[in-house]
């Protein structure tokens, strides 16, 4: 019995020890697994990372370009708000450089080209060609002409002014009398801003503003009643004389009626009619010989203290 | 000399365990940060792609845009005017 009990105990310590070799070996066995599993993950690691910072790289780029690209985007939200808004800050500009050159302490002179009666089918693009062409600015004093909505959006679109010069400029009916001059005047305004969508407020009198007296009117009264309806008023300084006249003149006659005038001024305003091919003719050379003269090319603004608003 | 074995293989299976905690700990550490690592690399391709995407519809909608648009030379011309009257006042 007693043996019995030895040899019980002797192959239970003999089971224990197995077991315990039987775990170690499996231990040993894992210990090698995950040190040989390891090698490779730390591979696998280290390759993935490299690869991620390259993304990364990739990605930084990628987001650069899209903010560039959305913001290219972003600028044709609201065009005409932008548009609106700049033209604003353009034009405080242009009335400061104004007062600038007016006062003397500038290294520059200011010059407005404007251009009467227009558009002309045939002409008016060949005007805003050289104006394009120099990147000069002026200001067509438009009439309400039907069938001619490109020549209109055009002088908008290369940031001329439209100045309001009445519907018909019809000399004899517009100055009928004040009602009649107004009536014609707000309806080349809404045709304007019908087409254009914007509001005329720089207007030039048809034969300018002593014609208002030649025709037997109240000059103090037609300025009262233009005012009320917001716009300034002008004339000019020095003129082609290409609007007719007793006497013939060639392109050179015009260029200097022009030039040899304007380098005593600081700021002029320039009448022309963009019908005429004569004009046409001596503008390069006029816009030449006025930048050598000292002269920047401005649009003309309400605000600009050339325009007369009493 | 029984006992010397138990205890030998006491040893032994204590060395084995630590040998294979460490081992192990250490396996799932790489491992963990190779699924992270994984998931970065497969989120930021994905990321690229959606950009990429973005990037072309958006080029896409500028040229159609772009195309004929008076009111965008129109801004950009006054942009550039501006910048030259900006330019000529800032010299005084
Ligand atoms: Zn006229």
């Amino acid at each position: 019995m007693a043996k019995t009990e030895q040899k019980t105990g002797r192959n239970s310590g003999q089971t224990v020890n197995i077991l315990l070799a039987v775990i170690c070996i499996v231990l040993c066995a894992l210990s090698i697994y995950f040190y040989r599993a390891c090698d490779s993950l730390n591979t696998a690691v280290l390759s993935d990372d490299a690869e991620l910072s390259e993304l990364l790289a990739i990605y930084d780029e990628k987001s650069a370009e899209l903010a560039e690209v959305t913001e290219t985007r972003e600028a044709f939200n609201d065009l005409d708000g932008k548009i609106a808004e700049i033209k604003e800050v353009y034009f405080k500009n242009a009335v400061k450089a104004e007062e600038l050159a007016r006062s003397g302490n500038a290294d520059f002179k200011v010059c407005y080209l404007t251009f009467d009666d227009g558009p002309y089918v045939a002409t008016t693009p060949l005007f805003l060609d050289v104006l394009e062409e120099y990147d000069v600015q002026a200001t067509f004093f438009c009439l309400a002409k039907e069938g001619l909505d490109d020549l209109y959006k055009r002088e908008k679109m290369n940031c001329h002014t439209i100045g309001n010069h009445t519907a018909s400029h019809t000399i004899r009916y517009v100055y009928s009398s004040i009602d009649t001059f107004i009536k014609d005047l707000e309806e080349n305004r809404e045709f304007i801003q019908n087409l254009l969508g914007i509001t005329t407020d720089v207007m030039r009198f048809p034969g300018g503003s002593p014609q208002i007296t030649y025709s037997g009117l109240n000059r103090t009264k037609m300025i009262e009643r233009i005012q009320e309806l917001h716009y300034g008023y002008i004339d000019w300084t020095l003129m082609t004389g290409d609007g007719g006249g007793p006497y013939f003149m060639t392109p050179d006659e015009f260029l200097h009626n022009v030039v040899d005038y304007s380098a005593d001024y600081d700021v002029i305003s320039v009448l022309m009619h963009d019908y005429s091919n004569n004009t046409l003719a001596c503008l390069p050379e006029m816009i030449e010989i006025l930048k050598e003269q000292g002269y920047i090319f401005l649009p003309l603004s309400y605000d600009a203290p050339i325009v007369k608003k009493e | 000399m029984k006992k010397f074995i138990r205890i030998m293989l006491i040893i032994l299976l204590l060395c084995f365990g630590a040998v294979c905690a460490y081992t192990g700990w250490q396996f799932f550490t790489l491992y963990n940060t190779d699924s992270t690592l994984k998931k970065d690399i497969k989120e930021t391709s994905e990321k690229m792609d959606d950009a990429d995407k973005q990037i072309s519809d958006l080029n896409k909608e500028i040229e159609s845009l772009s195309k004929d648009n008076d009111l965008y030379t129109e801004y950009q011309n006054w942009q550039r005017q501006n910048r030259k009257l900006e330019e000529i006042l800032a010299r005084q």
